[in-house]
């Protein structure tokens, strides 16, 4: 919870002023960029992937360029306790300039659990290592559910877990989404041109532009832990909050948890990132804090690397949340131009030309066919909203 | 003999413009229309000081005298004689009463060997028997029993003052002789001792606000003199003088600023309720982080480090509704001092600074009471005796009824829930055992509630209670004692889940005793010393599950039992009429049960004047401060999340000094005070956080502390004028405040090890606060607040990480918000002086930042895992107009 806003909005309602007081505003800042960033976790019993990256100035996203390049020269390895290593096998099917690569990919799928892991990660600047560690057990998701807010405008999804130690978890958890959502207008019919000669056909099931689906992974940063609780479990802890007006929310959305229990010096790292990227600035918020990692320069114990590579397994579950059950969505009313109803094949090669695309048939009272309704095809296209006509694998209904 | 001699003295008369100017000789001179008191007043100024009168209130004649100067006295008795009026002259003096004669004679032999002065007795008879509020200032007073009289020294007069017209004590009144060099001032018992050569002399009273007294008195020996002054009708021609603005040149002590209520009431501040705390920080060398912030930072020491003492007993948080206002009720308190630098040896515990707010006794006369409506709040206070002028009670009480503005919001926003609602009680009683001694009884609730939702609740509580026992046990030695029981708790309510909602409550308790005692030794020695003990008993925090469904497991840290205890013992020595010092020491010493090492040490306190004359001085002073407690924090802001922490085998007590020096000036005929105070300070051990520090139910806190150093030093220059139409003051302050890691932690030390600037560095600062008068019901007042942006550690750089944009960010500290301005503006209509009406109503309009200015809180960057945008957080973005009632009745 943001407080500052809510005393913010008190003191004004006080003052009988109307304006907000929270303004848009550009602190000048000289900028910083050039920290290290090293993104990833050690999954054992499964396959992974580690980034690389720079951190840019907040006013000057341009510079650095020659320390990009530094990250081609990036050569990493997977270290374990007992000296085994694992190679990196990214391949971009590209000669890279540096010999190296920013990005690594691991297969652990194989590896021992009960050892110790660190990664190492060498270039041109220096070595860098993570701290060793064990992976932890995930614990288990006990369930997945959502719970709307009595004034039905947010939606909390919550999750339920507990691992079997008795000792208190500390939790993180990822979430990669996918959901189904449609065009504006259901186009009914397709035109088609042969040289020169436009017809206008009914839209055959495998062509249809209505539904679509895409994904994205959530930007938050999820934690919990059952530190002062009675039991070794959460319940109902909040991952996320969505909206009624979330596009995601329309028809149907899928949510693919992946937990994984973390060290409390993790748990903090994390917080901390959580804290400093949402919960400042308040009248009562706590000052921002540095962030340190686990990746440390081998040469120059004081550099400042971003990230936390953390060695863990990881327990994965699924929520479907669909929306004629769940009946939270509120459809925006969108501002759609109104069609033109064109009849004859002139007007249609012309509007088709012009970005335009039939939906569906007009007909008189008589049921005669007066022509089709022309729309812009970011009204019928489902895809011009950046998702695509690939309904994944196991989707819980047969929309096309 | 010690006789007691009771005056009932006042100026009637000021206050009403002369009925006609002064003129050249030869002119016609003399009054048209006046009424007796202005045609008394006229012949006071023009012709002969030396004319008193007993008021006759049905005389409602008007006099008008038009002749030339020399026969005006003569005609003025004419006509006063033909209005009823005996006129008897004495010894060069007339004294004026309707239907009376006087006797100027005494039976034969009544004088042998005895002093003139006695001559008056028969007058003083007469007055005795009459109610009238006299005008008495040259008549001669006998301190000490003419038969026993000594020959030569000194003798000690002694007394109480108090306020003619509701009997109330009135502390911080100038005492003084005429001789420039004997100064006291009076304590919060309205008590006085002074020492006073024998023999025929004179006795100055001045105070902010009242009427200069100056009394002739005859000293035989050690005795007592009661007095009460009046308040000071504003003049509206000419400046009284006025010893207030020359109390810089008398004591040395430094960095002392006090304030009283009638100050304060006419400092416009948000929402227009008078405001003690937030005058306080008008004056230099006090800041703030921001608007509706609860602590201030006086000379870059942190917010724990003021004692608060309310009637002597410790607030751990005087504020209501975060900050926005002070718990203290303006119609209760009488005075607040806040000392900065030179901090008396009868005061320890916090490093930085010390301030004391003092309620009011109630009124002895009469039963009385005001009632105060305003935005945010209402008021009510009651005050009178109990038993005529031994036994008095004053009453106060605030609430609040903000909650009706959330009730105008639309159910569905997310703040239908939210409420925030305060309450504060006061509670005086004074009782007069004897002439030498009495007790004093003080009760402090307050409460604040506050929630901006349904799910989560923050609450707090005050709860002061006191027992004073003021006693004089001679014309030399007094004493004050006092007990009582200081309460802070604080809470928090989170039911957001159900699964996991608590209830977090932290609490300080705490019970103090103090004996001080003050001894006149000699003629030039006034020692204080005492013992002072605190027993603590804090709740660091307790947390408890909220409602049968929470798996919250209750804990509950253990609490931190100790006690602080003191001795000490200081000197003022008037070393002669140009040089004085001040010296205490004080041993202050830290018991924790169950702790391996012993805290406890000696505290220095010293500080020197020399005055070039009446009206240059230079001061010079040197303090030293240990402190116990502390408070954990890791916002800028006093938060709902902070705790208090005692000293422990891992927290070591912190530990300061300051050193400071002074200028002072007055000119302008004695209205006008220049200062220009320097200081350095540097304290050792204070607590700061590591990064990413859990500060909440953490057992072992201390391993997420470190401690640091902080130097500050500074400059104040300030110009203040208490009297006449414009009165108020202004000040330049260069400050700074810097903070360094003592222990180094490598890669982990703030800021690498190196200076980082204090949150509440803020370099340059101007404060206006003026008053003018046109007349005497109607003022503006304006004040006016410029200061260096606080410095804040903001976002420099981003990356993307785990899905989303995350921020880097500076080195603590490491830059600044924009510069905060501030003009207010407020109208002040005072009661009209009709004596007889019942009621006084009066009004305050004002408007708080009248420039609208967006004065920045804070400025920062937040991303929402897609895109980073920048803010400023502004608390009162715009102009805030308010009104204010107030009904005394």
């Amino acid at each position: 919870m943001s407080t500052y806003r809510h005393i913010c909005f008190l003191l004004l309602l006080a003052a009988f002023a109307a304006t907000s007081c929270v303004y848009d505003f550009r602190p000048q800042v000289d900028g910083e960029g050039g920290y290290l960033i090293v993104e990833g976790d050690i999954v054992v019993g499964d396959s992974f992937d580690i980034l690389t990256s720079w951190s840019s100035s907040l006013v000057d996203t341009t510079q650095g360029d020659e320390r990009w390049q530094i990250l081609n020269t990036n050569k990493m390895h997977i270290e374990a306790s007992d000296g085994t290593r694992y190679e990196n096998q990214f391949s971009s099917g590209f000669w890279s300039p540096g010999g190296g690569s920013p990005r690594g990919h691991f297969d652990l799928r194989e590896a021992d659990p009960s050892l110790q892991y660190r990664l190492v990660l060498e270039n041109v600047r220096g070595t860098y290592v993570s701290s060793w560690a064990s992976p932890m057990s995930p614990g288990q998701i006990d369930s997945l559910s959502y719970r709307i807010s009595e004034d039905r405008t947010t939606m909390s999804i919550l999750v339920a877990a507990h691992a079997d130690d008795t000792s208190e978890s500390y939790y993180r958890w990822s979430v990669e989404e996918t959901w189904e959502y449609h065009a504006d207008v259901h186009a009914y019919y397709k035109y088609i041109e042969e040289g020169g000669v436009g017809q206008i056909l009914p839209m055959p099931e495998s062509e249809s532009l209505y539904y679509c689906w895409t994904g994205s992974r959530r930007p938050e940063i999820m934690t919990g832990s059952t530190q002062g609780l009675v039991e070794n479990r959460l319940a109902d802890h909040l991952l996320y909050t969505m909206t009624n007006r979330d596009v995601r929310l329309s028809i149907l959305y899928r949510a693919d948890v992946r937990q994984m229990r973390i060290p409390e010096e993790a748990y903090r790292y994390w917080q901390v990132m959580e804290r400093n990227s949402s919960d400042i600035g308040g009248l009562f918020s706590p000052e921002p804090s540095e962030l340190r990692g686990n990746v440390v320069c081998v040469e120059r114990p004081e550099e400042l690397v971003l990230g936390y590579v953390g060695v863990m397994s990881v327990a994965t579950r699924r929520l479907h949340i669909k929306n004629y059950e769940a009946r939270f969505y509120r459809t925006p009313s969108p501002i759609l131009p109104a069609p033109d109803t064109l009849g004859t094949d002139v007007e249609w090669y012309k509007a088709f030309r012009s970005g335009y695309l039939p939906g569906d048939a007009v007909f008189t009272e008589n049921g005669d066919l007066i022509g089709y309704e022309w729309w812009p095809r970011r009204c019928v296209d489902c895809l011009s909203k950046g998702g695509t006509k690939n309904r994944p694998a196991d989707w819980p209904n047969n929309d096309y | 003999m010690k006789r007691r001699v009771l005056l009932l003295l006042g100026i009637l008369f000021l206050g009403y413009l002369l009925p006609c100017g002064a003129q050249t000789p030869g002119e016609p001179f003399g009054v048209y229309k006046a009424d007796i008191d202005q045609l008394i007043r006229f012949i006071r100024t023009e012709v002969s000081p030396d004319v008193y009168f007993v008021r006759d209130t049905s005389d409602h004649k008007n006099y008008t005298i038009r002749v030339p100067r020399e026969s005006f006295l003569q005609k003025a008795f004419e006509e006063l004689r033909a209005n009823g009026y005996t006129v008897t002259e004495y010894d060069g003096k007339f004294f004026l009463i309707r239907g009376t004669d006087l006797a100027t004679t005494l039976p034969s032999g009544y004088f042998e060997d005895k002093k003139e002065t006695r001559i008056d007795t028969a007058f003083q008879k007469y007055l005795a028997n009459q109610a009238a509020v006299m005008t008495f200032q040259n008549k001669v007073y006998e301190i000490g029993d003419p038969e026993q009289a000594r020959k030569s020294g000194k003798s000690t007069v002694r007394g109480y003052v108090r306020d003619v017209a509701n009997g109330e004590p009135l502390a911080g009144v100038s005492v003084f002789l005429d001789d420039g060099r004997t100064y006291v001032q009076t304590d919060a018992y309205g008590f006085y001792k002074i020492a006073m050569p024998v023999g025929a002399g004179k006795l100055n009273f001045s105070g902010y606000s009242l009427e200069d007294l100056k009394l002739d008195l005859m000293v035989y020996g050690d005795g007592s003199l009661d007095v009460v002054m009046k308040e000071k009708v504003f003049s509206l021609k000419g400046a009284v003088i006025s010893a207030e603005s020359m109390v810089q040149h008398r004591t040395p002590q430094m960095g002392i600023e006090k304030v009283r209520m009638n100050v304060i009431k006419n400092v416009p501040v948000v929402f227009g309720e008078a405001d003690a705390l937030k005058v306080v920080m008008t004056l230099p060398g006090v800041k703030s982080v921001g608007e509706a912030s609860s602590g201030f930072n006086v000379r870059g020491g942190s917010t724990d480090q003021n004692l608060v003492l309310f009637n002597g007993g410790t607030v751990y948080n005087p504020n209501h509704m975060f900050g926005i206002l002070s718990s203290f009720n303006p119609d209760v308190i009488n005075d607040v001092e806040l000392y900065k630098s030179s901090i008396p040896a009868q005061y320890g515990g916090r490093i930085s600074s010390v301030l004391e707010v003092r309620s009011r006794d109630g009124n002895n006369k009469k039963v009385q009471g005001s009632l105060g409506l305003g935005l945010l709040t209402s008021r009510l206070h009651l005050e009178g005796p109990l038993v005529k002028d031994r036994t008095t009670f004053i009453l106060g009480g605030r609430t609040t009824y903000s909650n009706w503005i959330f009730n105008l919001l639309p159910e569905n926003s997310s703040y239908a829930g939210g409420k925030a609602s305060f309450q504060d009680v006061n509670l005086g009683l004074s009782h007069k055992i004897n002439e030498r001694n009495s007790i004093h009884a003080y009760g402090y609730f307050s409460r604040d509630k506050f929630s901006f939702s349904n799910d989560t609740t923050f609450r707090y509580r005050n709860i002061n209670g006191s027992l004073k026992w003021h006693s004089i046990f001679s014309d030399r030695h007094t004493m004050t004692a006092t007990v009582g029981y200081d309460s802070y708790h604080y809470g928090i309510e989170d039911r957001f889940n159900v699964y996991t909602a608590y209830a977090l409550n932290t609490a300080v308790d705490q019970a103090f005793a103090k004996v001080h005692f003050t001894t006149t030794v000699g003629e030039d020695h006034t020692l204080g010393y005492g013992i002072a003990a605190v027993g603590y008993d804090l709740n660091p925090g307790s947390y408890h599950p909220a409602g049968d469904s929470s798996l919250v497991l209750s804990r509950d840290l253990d609490h931190e039992k100790a006690l602080e205890a003191a001795l000490y013992a200081g000197d003022t020595w008037r070393i002669n009429d140009k040089l004085s010092l001040e010296a205490g020491l004080r041993w202050s010493q830290f018991f924790r049960p169950g702790s391996s090492r012993f805290h406890g040490g000696p505290e220095f306190r010293l500080s020197g004047k020399y005055s070039f004359n009446d009206v240059t001085s230079v001061k010079a002073g040197f303090n030293t401060m240990r402190q116990y407690i502390h408070m954990i924090s890791n916002s800028i802001n006093v938060s709902p999340t902070d705790s208090w922490r005692l000293t422990s085998d891992k927290i070591r007590p912190q530990t300061g000094w300051q050193a400071a020096a002074g200028f002072y000036r007055t000119l302008m005929d004695n209205t006008l005070d220049l200062s220009l105070e320097a200081y350095f300070k540097q304290v050792k051990h204070y607590i700061d956080y590591k990064s990413g520090a859990v500060l909440v139910m953490n057992e072992n806190l201390a391993d997420e502390l470190v401690e640091t150093e902080n130097r500050a030093y500074g400059v104040e220059l300030m110009a203040k004028k208490t009297i006449g139409k414009l009165n108020g003051w202004v000040s330049y302050t260069y400050s700074r405040s810097r903070l360094r890691e003592m222990e180094d932690r490598g890669v982990e030390t703030i800021n690498g090890g190196r200076w980082y600037n204090a949150a509440y560095d803020k370099p340059h600062d101007v404060k206006v606060v003026a008053n003018y008068k046109f007349t005497h019901r109607y003022s503006i007042s304006a004040n006016l607040d410029y200061a260096t942006g606080r410095p804040v550690t903001i976002p420099v750089g981003r990356y993307s990480y785990e899905g989303g944009i995350r921020l880097v960010y500076s080195e603590r500290n490491s830059y600044r918000i924009p510069d905060y301005f501030r003009l207010d503006l407020a109208l002040i209509i005072e009661p009209g002086h009709y004596l007889k009406q019942l009621t006084h109503f009066s009004m305050t309009f004002g408007c708080y930042n009248v420039t609208g200015r967006k004065n920045p809180y804070s400025v920062y960057y937040t991303s929402d895992g897609y895109k980073i945008s920048g803010h400023m957080l502004s608390v009162f973005a715009t102009q805030i107009p308010y009104v204010n009632f107030n009904l005394k009745f």
